[in-house]
Parts: C-alpha cells; sequence; structure tokens
C-alpha cells in the first residue's frame, strides 16, 4: 500500500496505523498515552496529524492509513492541534521539575519544549490530587499525572493485574488505588517506566541523582533463568537504578521487580570486603597477595592428606559461565570428582538419563504457539513474572494452561485446571486419566517442570510419572530452573557423573547430598550461602563443623560462614564482574563490568585463573577464556533433545505421612535477592506464614499449636494460617519461615507428634 | 599641496603635543579618580559577581531543593552536589561544594537556580591560606548567605 508522508512515499502493511509507520521510519511524532505494547485509547491528543481532505487533525495512533493517504506531520495544522493539546495538558500539570525524578528523562518536558507556548492563559485554580503510598516501590505524586492511562491499561492487558484504575470523571478524574499499598504486583515496577510523567516514579531512587549524571550500562538479570537485558544506570561507581532493555525475544519491553531492584542487595552491610582466614577459632582478615599461596596451599595438603574423594566442591548455579567453567577445570585437574551445583536437591537417581542440560526446547517467545501449557511444580507469577507476560499473550490466543503445584499460589493469568498437590499423590494424579485434561496428542502441548520439583525427596519418580504422562499426550517437555545458570552448570560439567558438554565422567564423584551428608573432610563452597542455598541447612551446618577445612568464595559473610569458615575469600558480585550466563531457551548472553568492586575483592573468575596458573599452563583472559566456552558449547542443540525418564526410579523411601514443602518466595531466591532492601518490604517477602491443610488444623485443634520434630530440632509455633484447598496432610513455609528458625529440609515427609 | 602646508604648520608648532598637554593640564586640576584600595574602594554595581552564597527563607528553611541545574550549567565543573531525600519528604542537598580555584564567576549558577537559592554577593576579597580551602561546603555558603543577606536583598530590589 503506498501512502506519503511529509510528501515522501512509503509502503505500508493493511491495517498498519500512522504512528507505526512513523515509528518504523523514524519520523517522530509527539505521544503520551501511545505504546506499542498497550492498547490504543487515543485519549491524550498529542499524536494529532494534518491528513489532505480530513477537515480535523486526526490523532495518529489510531488512525489506520489507507492507499495514497498524504500525512503531513510538521504542517501548521499539525503545529497548532499539538500546541493546543499542549495547553490543555499543562493546565493542571505542576511546574516542579527541578525536584521530580523525571526531570530530564521526562516526555512532558520534551514535549513541551518542542510544541509548548512560553507562558500559560491559564488563571484558575489548579488541581490537586493527595498521594497514597502505594507501594515500596513505587513512589506517587498523583497531581503530575496526565491521565493517559498506560498504567491502567498494563495492569489490564500486560500484568492482568489490576491493581491502578481511573476514578471519577472529567476535573475529579484522578488515577488511584482502591486500598493503600495495594500494588504489589511482581511486575509493578514496569508501571514507572510507562508513566511519561513524575506521576509514578521508582522509590528507592527517589533524589538520589538527576538523570543527566547517570551513566548507563547493559547488564543480564541474574535472579532468573530468563536472562531478560537490563540497563544498570550508575552515578558515582553506585548501580542507582535499572531499567529494561529492549528484547523482543526475552523479556520485550518489561522487567520484573526482582530484576529492577535486586540489584540493592550487592550493598549490603554483610558484604566479604577483604580476604578472611580464621585463627584460634576467629576470622582475621589477610593480605590479598598471600591469599593465593596459601590457598593453593591449603588445597595441595588436603588432596595429599585426606585424598581427593575426601574434598567436596560445591558451587551455585547462579555463578558466571566462566567462573562454573574454571571451577570445574580447577578441581578436576586435581583430580577431584566430588563437583556438584545442585545444592537445592535430595533425589538424584534421575541423573544418568537426565539430558544434556535443562532447557525450555523453545524460543521464549514462542510458547504462544502451544495449545495447551502444562506447568508441572511452578508458580509463573512469583517465580518467572516475565514469563507470566508470555503465557498471558498465549491464553489470549487460547491457549490452555494446567497448573499442577504443590503451592496454593494463584496464577495472574486465567488457569484452565488447576490442581494443588503433594509429593505423593501427584503420582497417582499423573498415573491416571484426568477427565478434565482432555488433551489430544496431535494439539501442540507442552510441559514445564519447574524447580520445586527438584527439591522433591522423591523427584525422580516425578519424573518418570511425568515422562508416563507424557506418552499419552505427546508433549514437548521444558525445565524452568531455580537459578540464573543451571544450563551453564550442567552443560560446563559442575556435576559428578559428567564432564563438559554431558560426556561421562571416569570417575563419578558424590553428588551434593552426599558430599554433605557423608561429612567430608574439606568443603569447598563458590558463591553458596549455607544458610539458605542447600536442601537441608542443618546437616550443611553439622558437616562445615566437623570438616578439617572450609574454603569459601563468598560476596557476604553469613553467621554460619563465620563461625565455620576456615578461609573467605570475597568474590564479586554479578555487578562487579565480567561474564556470561545461558538462559534456559539457550541464549549465551554475556556481560561486562557495571561498578567497580572495592579494592580487596576480585572476582571469581579471576581467582579461579590464579589458582590454575599453580597446576596448568593454561591462562586466561576473559575475551580467550569466553570464546573457549563458546567453541565447547557451538555443536550443541539446545532446542532439540530427547526427555527419557522411563526408567528413572527414586531411592528414597518416603517415610512420614506429612508433606512438608518450603515456597521458593520471590523476594528470596538467592543471596542478593534475599539483601535487597525495597524488595524485603514488600507483601511478598512479609509474608511469614505457614500454611497447614484443615485435616492437620483439626488434629491441633485443641492445642492451638503444631508441634513437630525434624533432626532432632522441634518446632512449636501458633502462628499458622489454616488453607481449606489444601490436600490432606501438607504443610507449606514461605522460605526461611519461623521468623528465619526454620532450617530444616526444603521438601520432606514426616511424622508429625499430636 | 594645502595638504603639505598644513602638515607643516602642525608639525613646526607642535600642534599635537599642546593638544595632549591640554589634558593633562585640565586633569592635573580635576579630582584624581585613583582610590586608596583598601582604606577607599570603588563603587560596585548591583549586578557584581563576587563570592557565593546560599539563601534562606525568611522562617529560616534553606531554600536550595537540590535540582543540581547550577551543577548541570556550570561550564568550569566547580559545583558538586549530592542529594537525598530529607525525613520530611524534601528533596535536600547532603553535599553542596563550589571550587572557587574551577570557578570563573560567570553568574550562570545564579541565573539557573529556580528557587534564587545560590547567589553570588559582592565579595571580591578573600583570600585562603591553605590549598584545601579552596573548595567551600554547604555549611560556608549558608552562613555568608546569613551574613550578607540583607545586602543582597537590596541589590535586588534595585536590579528589579
Amino acid at each position: 500500500m503506498k501512502v506519503f508522508i511529509n510528501n515522501r512515499e512509503y509502503t505500508a502493511e493493511s491495517n498498519e496505523t500512522i504512528i507505526e509507520l512513523c515509528d518504523k521510519v523514524g519520523i517522530h511524532i509527539p505521544r503520551f498515552c501511545y505504546h506499542k505494547h498497550l492498547s490504543v485509547v487515543a485519549s491524550c491528543r498529542m499524536c494529532l496529524v494534518d491528513i489532505e481532505g480530513v477537515n480535523h487533525a486526526q490523532p495518529a495512533c489510531s488512525t489506520p492509513l489507507r492507499e495514497n493517504m498524504k500525512v503531513f506531520t510538521h504542517s501548521n495544522k499539525t503545529k497548532i492541534a499539538q500546541k493546543n493539546s499542549m495547553e490543555f495538558l499543562l493546565i493542571n500539570h505542576p511546574l516542579d521539575c527541578p525536584i521530580c525524578d523525571q526531570g530530564g528523562e521526562c516526555e512532558l518536558q520534551d514535549v513541551s519544549l518542542e510544541h509548548g507556548d512560553d507562558h500559560s492563559t491559564y488563571m484558575q485554580l489548579k488541581r490537586v490530587v493527595i498521594d497514597k503510598d502505594i507501594s515500596p516501590l513505587i513512589s506517587t505524586d498523583m497531581t503530575r499525572c496526565i491521565h493517559c492511562s498506560r498504567c491502567v491499561r498494563f495492569g489490564e492487558e500486560i500484568s492482568n493485574v489490576k491493581e491502578l484504575g481511573l476514578l471519577n470523571r472529567g476535573e475529579d478524574m484522578k488515577i488511584d488505588v482502591v486500598i493503600e499499598g495495594e500494588v504489589t504486583s511482581e511486575l509493578s515496577g514496569n508501571m514507572i517506566d510507562l508513566c511519561p510523567v513524575g506521576a509514578l516514579n521508582n522509590k528507592p531512587y527517589r533524589y538520589k541523582a538527576r538523570t543527566w549524571d547517570l551513566k548507563q550500562h547493559a547488564g543480564i538479570s541474574p535472579h532468573d533463568c530468563l536472562g531478560s537485558n537490563i540497563y544498570y544506570h550508575t552515578y558515582n561507581n553506585k548501580i542507582l537504578r535499572a531499567v529494561p532493555m529492549e528484547n523482543e525475544q526475552i523479556n520485550q519491553t518489561w522487567l520484573s521487580d526482582r530484576d529492577r531492584f535486586g540489584y540493592e542487595g550487592i550493598y549490603s552491610k554483610d558484604r566479604a570486603f577483604k580476604p578472611m582466614i580464621s585463627q584460634d577459632g576467629k576470622l582475621i582478615e589477610c593480605e590479598n597477595q598471600i591469599l593465593l599461596d596459601r590457598l593453593n596451599h591449603i588445597i595441595i595438603n588436603a588432596i595429599k592428606n585426606h585424598g581427593t574423594e575426601n574434598i567436596g566442591c560445591l558451587i551455585s548455579p547462579q555463578s558466571t559461565s566462566e567462573e562454573l567453567y574454571l571451577f570445574q577445570k580447577l578441581f578436576k585437574s586435581l583430580g577431584i570428582a566430588n563437583i556438584d551445583h545442585r545444592t537445592n536437591e535430595r533425589d538424584f537417581s534421575y541423573q544418568d538419563d537426565y539430558p544434556i542440560m535443562p532447557s525450555l526446547g523453545i524460543n521464549i517467545n514462542e510458547i504462544n504457539e502451544f495449545q495447551n501449557i502444562f506447568l508441572i511444580g511452578v508458580n509463573i507469577k512469583s517465580e518467572f513474572p516475565i514469563l507470566s507476560i508470555h503465557l498471558n499473550n498465549a491464553v489470549k490466543d487460547k491457549t490452555k494452561i494446567f497448573s499442577i503445584n504443590f503451592d496454593m499460589l494463584d496464577e495472574d493469568f486465567p488457569v484452565f485446571y488447576k490442581k494443588i498437590v503433594n509429593n505423593k499423590n501427584i503420582l497417582s494424579l499423573l498415573s491416571n486419566d484426568i477427565e478434565e485434561i482432555n488433551v489430544q496428542p496431535n494439539e501442540k502441548n507442552l510441559i514445564i517442570i519447574g524447580p520445586t520439583v527438584s527439591q522433591l525427596p522423591n523427584q525422580s519418580d516425578v519424573l518418570s510419572t511425568i515422562n508416563k504422562f507424557n506418552e499419552s499426550i505427546n508433549a514437548r517437555i521444558g525445565f524452568l530452573t531455580d537459578f540464573c545458570n543451571n544450563t551453564s552448570a550442567w552443560l560446563l560439567g559442575n556435576l559428578p557423573h559428567r564432564d563438559i558438554c554431558g560426556k561421562k565422567s571416569k570417575i563419578i564423584g558424590k553428588n551434593a547430598y552426599e558430599m554433605i551428608s557423608e561429612k567430608l573432610s574439606t568443603y569447598i563452597l563458590f558463591n553458596l550461602e549455607p544458610e539458605h542455598d542447600f536442601w537441608d541447612s542443618n546437616i550443611v551446618e553439622s558437616a562445615l563443623k566437623n570438616s578439617k577445612c572450609n574454603i569459601i568464595f563468598t560476596s557476604y559473610i553469613t553467621p554460619m560462614i563465620e563461625k565455620y569458615a576456615d578461609m573467605v575469600i570475597p568474590i564479586s558480585t554479578f555487578a562487579e564482574c565480567d561474564g556470561s550466563y545461558i538462559n534456559i531457551d539457550g541464549t549465551f548472553q554475556s556481560f561486562s563490568k557495571i561498578v567497580e568492586p572495592k579494592k580487596d575483592i576480585s572476582s571469581g573468575w579471576s581467582i579461579l585463573n590464579n589458582l590454575l596458573k599453580y597446576n596448568s599452563s593454561d591462562i586466561y583472559d576473559i575475551k580467550t577464556l569466553r570464546s573457549e566456552i563458546k567453541d565447547l558449547i557451538k555443536d550443541i542443540d539446545i532446542r532439540n533433545f530427547k526427555i527419557n525418564f522411563k526408567n528413572v526410579k527414586s531411592k528414597n523411601q518416603l517415610e512420614g505421612n506429612t508433606f512438608i514443602v518450603t515456597r521458593r518466595n520471590t523476594y528470596k531466591t538467592d543471596s542478593i535477592v534475599r539483601r535487597a532492601e525495597s524488595l524485603n518490604m514488600t507483601m511478598q517477602s512479609k509474608d511469614n506464614n505457614i500454611y497447614i491443610s484443615n485435616n492437620i488444623a483439626n488434629q491441633f485443634k485443641d492445642n492451638g499449636y503444631i508441634d513437630f520434630e525434624n533432626n532432632n530440632i522441634r518446632y512449636k509455633t501458633n502462628e499458622f494460617t489454616v488453607k481449606t484447598n489444601l490436600p490432606d496432610n501438607t504443610i507449606i513455609f514461605s522460605t526461611n519461615n519461623l521468623n528465619g528458625k526454620y532450617t530444616g529440609p526444603k521438601s520432606q515427609n514426616i511424622n508429625i507428634k499430636i | 599641496m594645502i595638504k603639505m602646508l598644513s602638515k607643516l604648520f602642525k608639525s613646526l608648532f607642535l600642534l599635537e603635543i599642546l593638544k595632549g598637554l591640554s589634558i593633562t593640564g585640565k586633569k592635573l586640576f580635576k579630582k584624581p579618580i585613583t582610590v586608596q584600595y583598601p582604606e577607599e574602594k570603588t563603587p560596585q554595581s548591583s549586578r557584581f559577581r563576587g563570592l557565593h552564597a546560599l539563601r534562606r527563607y525568611p522562617n529560616g528553611e534553606e531554600r536550595c531543593i537540590g535540582c543540581k541545574l547550577c551543577e548541570a550549567v556550570c561550564p568550569a565543573l566547580a559545583i558538586t552536589i549530592d542529594t537525598e531525600m530529607r525525613s520530611d519528604g524534601t528533596r535536600r542537598t547532603t553535599k553542596y561544594d563550589i571550587d572557587l580555584f574551577k570557578c570563573i564567576y560567570c553568574g550562570f549558577c545564579e541565573e539557573a537556580c529556580p528557587v534564587d537559592a545560590v547567589v553570588e554577593t559582592k565579595i571580591f576579597e578573600f583570600h585562603f591560606e591553605s590549598r584545601n580551602e579552596k573548595v567551600i561546603n554547604k555549611e560556608q555558603l549558608l552562613e555568608i548567605g546569613d551574613k550578607y543577606e540583607q545586602e543582597e536583598l537590596k541589590d535586588r530590589n534595585r536590579i528589579n
């Protein structure tokens, strides 16, 4: 279709609006209410353009192009129309740009400079709106609002959580919440970006800097396995805020609150700043220069005195690919086979049948092509908020979502079939034909296995049941993992039974749980927090207590590290080093240093690299290291892999009658997020409840408290909530419950006493 | 020919010198404009741009709102500001430093200020005893402002 804009000829597609074409070819049209991912309302009237043959100027956002249409975006008629719109928008807008955080990047400021008048003829009273405290993440100055309704439409269309609304009409119209503090969605931060003025702003960033002072650095989200693209804004070598970097494949123009505010964790007070060595039971700071010699000496001695099988090397899958690669390379070259990253797991019988790496098997943005999606052991809304946007779109395209989860959390998108299960009845549920699940094998089906499954003591049984269930529906099976870089950890051989790219190891080492429960003489923990990152932190505590030597590479000094570490090596977080993550759809994404670390903190990979120098001739810089990793994995077909868990059987006996599961609380998933101050003030973080099923509540009715024993530690509490929709004999803990005192296994079956 | 004659006439009777001497003679009996600094001082314009100051409102509240416009406009990069949210929820500076060696006394900061907080007073006689005194901080600036507020007000009224 041929159209003319400013007398130049362009080809347009049918149904394309004027503003879409202009954005594509780079002609600027001012706008406030239009956003490419939101519906069109044409309420701000800022994008009015002159069309030949039409008497009045028309809004470019809602006018579709016609054959031979002649549009003028800079004609006199356009200019007058835009100037008049601008005058009305500025009637009630306060002149507080000097203190407004939006100042400098404000769309209203830009447009009024271009199209506004330099004086106002308005002499009447101005509208004032009283602000409410809507969220610990968003600050409001609602007097500045120009009623573009982008935030309202975001809630209606994108996140599907209707939190903000337009109340009243005319002069009294305002954007508001009904109850204060009601904006609690995991995606609420996006409204900050959407707001074209300073009405909704970033609360933690409030009044810290001006936009023109900030430097922009690209980064990758370290908090979930989707790998959202982020721009970090820094001032004086400090990250002050994060905004989304557009990537249509992954996060589009959105960002979850966890990714947006998670960076605060790197400024926590308990950061490890200096290398420390224990002397007489106390940690003493030591010089950086002697550290490496000493470290190497300790490791060599441990091998000599206790043998390689008595050393356990554990690494967090939140580490970068470079760190993961060098970690296994270093310790495997020393002959140590006990290397693992699966610290959150208990059952490892599946490991030989596991695919080369966990993967979704499809591109993240292809998810809406499926007709039926089964979510097993995952709450998308809280654990993968960005995926929630994709699934919400999928549901609009008539996709049916089937959710089978161990928790009763709701999703933000409509779920066709929902079942809350425990680790025993999930087996029977999936083995029998369920009437409601009427899925044909010739449809496009997808099964997503979530991170809660991996915590189960009978994980292998669940996997094989899913495999059996899949035979009848012929679905594609994908995984979602608990950390951002599990894919790399599997692929680069941080496993006791596999080397790089899934090659079988010659010697099969101990898995993470065996290492901890069998009480080895030396532990090397990389980037792991003993209190939270293990399946059972009680066993970790006794293991660290009884071992001869604990070498801990960490960014944070936790109480347990302070107590049991023999050597603490401070390492940088994601923001202070170069690195790469492989996300769940197999995209290799690299990022560089965002801020300089404090003096004695070095990046994890450079420490490992220096240790490697003692034992081999391979010396890397970040470029050669990265290209070596890329070369190793370039032949791996990430999308097509066969999953066969048919013959997998769990070795653990489920003895107890009651199923306990710890929720993977959105803002407690990794060590950085756990320390993010503003995220800790959100409703999700404050949830400190124990949810128990109806029949347990009936048993304890007379006492008013529940009482159970776990590894000789007794838990007795009267703070619990009864949930009638939970299956019988189920207890759910929000992570680190009992005010941080619950330290038991993340998921297990126990007997509870009455 | 006439030109040549007039030139000859001028140089012969030293007319140019007499002209010059007549100015000297006139000034000789006039009051001299030289002032005996520091006992005497020349008059200053109300628009004089001297040492900086931060002003307050009559109720004692500091005017500066930490908008950083002066910092942004300063061509010599002499101003450094850090801001925060004060406990009452307003935007305030925690640091307001002016490097007086870098400053070129152009007065842009004064012009940029939306609340007339930073001003350049008529003080031009100041010295430092050590090099690190060249950076004056928020307290010093507010002190100068408090001291010269009345004169500043007078100057402002005169200009407006």
